[in-house]
């Protein structure tokens, strides 16, 4: 074989090498971007799950105080609280939903609305005030456990 | 000159009617109760009309509806007034911005005992 062809080969040899770890560097690049991008985002969302968790207790809260109150200009204060807070969460679910695909609609507030709010009456007998507290305890859970769900099933971890 | 008929067929009721801010169950709750809105503007607003729109829009900013005051003015119509849910769903069209309260007043109409 002639020095010049072994010389060409060796060339393109060369060249070949040169390319593959180009591309190899650029798929590697891709995957640890990629990952990088992933685990970003998933811990974004999980600090939004615990600020919608968050919402949920302080709306459980302002509605246990609601029911242990018996002062109507506390009641008042009490409603206007939950009110606010209920349009938050709205508000936390509706981006939730939309930007980070996790399993919530608006549907989801009926039945913490309906345990706080609902049947509440000035003066509850103790039955009434036990039976409320007992829902809003148990909505509430079930709530912020319906959003970790779905947040783990949605942003799996990466191994 | 009479009223026009289609006023007399279609009707659109607003909350702003009641209050801006409606709140609370039974009349001695306030004036603003879910028991008043019905008996005063919902009722002879369903039996004067073919067609009732109850728009629920027309709140202060910020509001958020109690479910007494739902489950009153609009399961009451059902449990103390007579009125049959599958009336009530070719009669009656709720509007309001948010779905999660329209869905919640369907379920007070179509079981209004389980609520109570």
């Amino acid at each position: 074989m002639e020095a010049t062809t072994v010389g060409l080969i060796l060339s393109a040899l060369s060249a070949l090498c040169a390319i593959t770890s180009l591309v190899l560097v650029i798929i590697g690049w891709r995957i640890l971007f990629g990952d990088t991008k992933r685990i970003a985002t998933r811990n974004e969302t999980f600090e939004l799950i615990k600020d919608f968790s968050l919402q949920v207790e302080n709306l459980k809260n302002e509605g246990i105080q609601l029911w242990l109150s018996n002062d109507a200009r506390e009641i008042i204060y009490q409603n206007a609280k939950i009110s606010s807070e209920i349009k938050s969460l709205r508000k936390t679910i509706e981006k939730l939903s939309a930007t980070r695909r996790i399993a919530l609609t608006s549907n989801d507030l009926i039945e913490i609305r309906r345990a706080l709010t609902l049947n509440y009456k000035l003066d509850p007998t103790e039955a009434e005030i036990d039976r409320a507290l007992n829902k809003i305890f148990s909505v509430s859970s079930e709530l912020k456990w319906k959003a970790y769900s779905s947040f783990e099933k949605q942003h799996t971890p990466t191994h | 000159m009479g009223i026009p008929t289609e006023q007399l067929i279609m009707h659109t009721l607003k909350i702003s009617e009641l209050s801006k801010t409606p709140f609370g169950r039974k009349i001695p709750d306030g004036k603003n109760s879910g028991e008043r809105f019905r008996k005063e503007f919902l009722v002879p607003s369903l039996n004067n009309h073919k067609k009732v729109i109850v728009d629920l829009n027309d709140v202060i900013e910020g509001y958020e509806y109690g479910s007494s005051f739902l489950h009153e003015a609009f399961g009451g119509l059902v449990q103390h007034d007579g009125f049959r849910p599958d009336d009530l769903k070719k009669k009656m069209k709720i509007e309001y911005d948010h779905e999660d309260i329209v869905s919640e007043i369907w379920e007070y109409i179509e079981n209004p005992k389980k609520y109570n």
